[in-house]
């Protein structure tokens, strides 16, 4: 028997003992009542876990290993993402404790899920065979199904739970059903042998028809309208940092696979998924910037802004595939590495605000106010995440869009940059009022934190918004790494 | 869906008919029924319709990529419907009901 290249993997073994570790350390840690205890240890081997994982991605950067008969590579595109999520999962640990603790739910079991749900991730932006997509995306799924769940003795939770759960197995069958159909067609489960089979007779319906049910499964995943209807809840019921979990690591990942699969197994078909995934890009983008417009829980207008954001993106996605043009994928990936920053920045302040009053808290727009006076760190870090997700220039947000709308101008689509701009102008409405609620309206109620922030929580908000500024002042470094990463997708 | 290979008895149209009818049963299932214990034997009838695909699919194309493939989603099953029940166990310790409308506290 021939031993596999095991050096592409190694990022994910190195995740993978540091989630059996967590698992095996967290029972011989002392405890004081249920749920509460120094778990600094198991946050220690899961930080140590992901920094390994990073460093070692980081290692093999420039390299181009096919492993497991073709089913993952590594090439510079899969070291991109392993990073990006690596750095994403250790914002959310740092950011988890000061909130478990405070609703008295910190256990161990958290981390190693965290860590699982990265595993999948990586395998995700790794994949080149449709078994280990499915598999890499399942893993994920479960995971994130759980971590939803984390609240068992909350009904706020549960929904959420159920919600995900139903809705994301529905997807994923729908996935797997265009799956097998592609597997019909072409007899293979490769990205390459199925590119191969399929290039030549790209328009037929029945293919048509298979590419459809796949771009449906993982148009859920990013959370695209129609099939958005999950995320407001999930976001709202799950824990604050599950939730900016959620809207950074598995939509990111899902938009990995969209490309790396129709990239790769689907050419004969890209005029085809490219007009799919712009018709649903700006339906997302109308959708998501509309519904945000009218919340008052800033937790879920943080939920609909995500769904807007998945339109910004998706315009970049369909682009690529309608113009059969490298340039706004490019861009597709830069707006993940920039969105990773500032939304989990957004999430981990309501994350902080939550920990200090985690009975009366709601996330609402109306105890937001006088917050500038009350905690000035979380409303300037706050109003500094929701100007970047705005998009105004100097901050990670505006390079972000800048790059994806001029590639989608490039690709010859300037009335679909058009819709975009518009609708990101419309965002500036809701993004702007909680600014405004913070700075400028007396609070009506007794809201004021308890402690200042410190500890993880400071360090995470810390990178976030730091990474949020570097990104929109000096971006040319992470426009090179994009470029020589996404190019490695066509070898 | 053309010719079939002389030795497969049955057309794996056949396999593709039943397949479709039994996906559909399922998706109709998951979107209709109320009783959660209903909405995840639906979801199991889903992914075994794939299975049946995959496996006449692998027997036309005489490759065993589809016969491996359906191991995994058995196994990828098992697991969905291990949380999915641990979810269950979880709702109704807290509302006492499954009914899936009912679990209705966020929305807008």
């Amino acid at each position: 028997m021939q031993v596999p290249d095991l050096v592409p993997v190694i990022p994910e073994l190195i995740l993978l003992v540091a989630a059996c570790a967590v698992l095996l350390v967290e029972p011989f840690l002392k405890t004081e009542g249920p749920g509460r205890g120094d778990k600094t240890a198991v946050m220690g081997i899961a930080l140590a876990g992901l920094a390994g994982s990073l460093v070692v991605s980081l290692a093999l950067v420039g390299q181009h290993r096919v492993s497991f008969a073709g089913m993952l590579v590594l090439d510079d595109w899969a070291v991109f993402f392993k990073v990006l999520f690596a750095i994403g999962a250790g914002l959310t640990i740092l950011m988890s404790p000061l909130y478990l603790e405070a609703h008295r739910r910190h256990l161990g079991e958290y981390y190693a899920l965290i860590l699982f749900a990265v595993i999948g991730m990586d395998l995700m932006a790794a994949a080149r065979d449709f078994i280990l997509l499915y598999l890499a995306l399942e893993l994920m799924a479960i995971s994130s199904y759980l971590l939803a769940a984390f609240f068992r003795y909350r009904a706020r939770s549960n929904e959420s739970a159920l919600k995900y759960f139903l809705t994301g197995t529905f997807a994923s069958a729908i996935m797997l059903y265009g799956i097998s159909l592609v597997y019909g067609q072409s007899g293979a489960t490769n990205y390459v042998a199925v590119g191969q089979v399929l290039g030549g007779q790209g328009g037929s319906v029945a293919v048509l028809f298979a590419v459809f049910l796949v771009a449906m499964g993982l148009a859920f995943k990013v959370s695209a309208a129609p099939f958005h209807m999950w995320t407001p809840d999930v976001y709202q019921g799950a824990p604050t940092p599950v939730a900016a979990f959620f809207s950074v690591g598995p939509k990111a990942a899902a938009f990995s696979a969209i490309m790396a699969a129709f990239v790769v197994a689907f050419p004969g078909a890209v005029k085809e998924w490219g007009l799919l995934f712009i018709v649903l890009s700006i339906v997302t983008m109308l959708v998501g910037n509309v519904f945000a417009l009218v919340q008052t829980n800033v937790k879920r207008m943080l939920a609909y802004s995500s769904i807007a954001h998945a339109g910004y993106l998706l315009t970049g996605v369909g682009a690529m595939g309608w113009a059969g043009n490298s340039y706004p994928g490019q861009g597709v990936m830069l707006y993940l590495a920039a969105y990773t920053f500032m939304n989990l920045g957004a999430f981990g302040v309501l994350a902080y605000l939550k920990s200090q009053r985690p009975e009366s808290f709601d996330h609402t727009l109306k105890q937001m106010a006088g917050l500038g006076r009350s905690s000035p760190w979380a409303a300037v870090l706050l109003s500094l995440f929701l100007l970047s997700l705005t998009g105004i220039p100097g901050t990670a947000g505006f390079i972000g869009k800048f790059y994806v709308f001029s590639g989608v101008v490039w690709a010859g689509l300037w009335w679909l940059a058009v819709i975009g701009v518009l609708l990101s102008a419309v965002s500036a409405y809701y993004y702007l009022r909680v600014i405004i609620y913070m700075f400028f309206r007396e609070p009506e109620g007794e809201y004021a934190v308890k402690h200042p922030i410190s500890g993880g929580m400071a360090g995470s908000l810390a990178v976030s918004a730091i990474a949020t500024l570097i990104i929109g002042i000096v971006p040319s470094w992470l426009w090179d790494a994009v470029g020589s990463a996404f190019i490695t997708l066509f070898r | 869906m053309g010719g079939t290979p002389a030795d497969m008895a049955i057309p794996v149209d056949w396999y593709l008919y039943l397949s479709a009818a039994l996906f559909i049963v399922g998706a109709a299932g998951m979107l209709i029924r109320r009783n959660l214990f209903i909405v995840l034997f639906s979801l199991e009838l889903m992914l075994n319709a794939v299975n049946i695909n995959l496996v006449g699919f692998s027997r036309f194309h005489e490759n065993l990529a589809g016969q491996n493939f359906v191991l995994f989603v058995m196994a990828i099953a098992a697991a969905e419907a291990a949380v999915g029940l641990a979810i269950a166990t979880a709702l109704f310790r807290n509302r006492q009901t499954l009914m899936v409308d009912l679990f209705d506290r966020m929305k807008g």
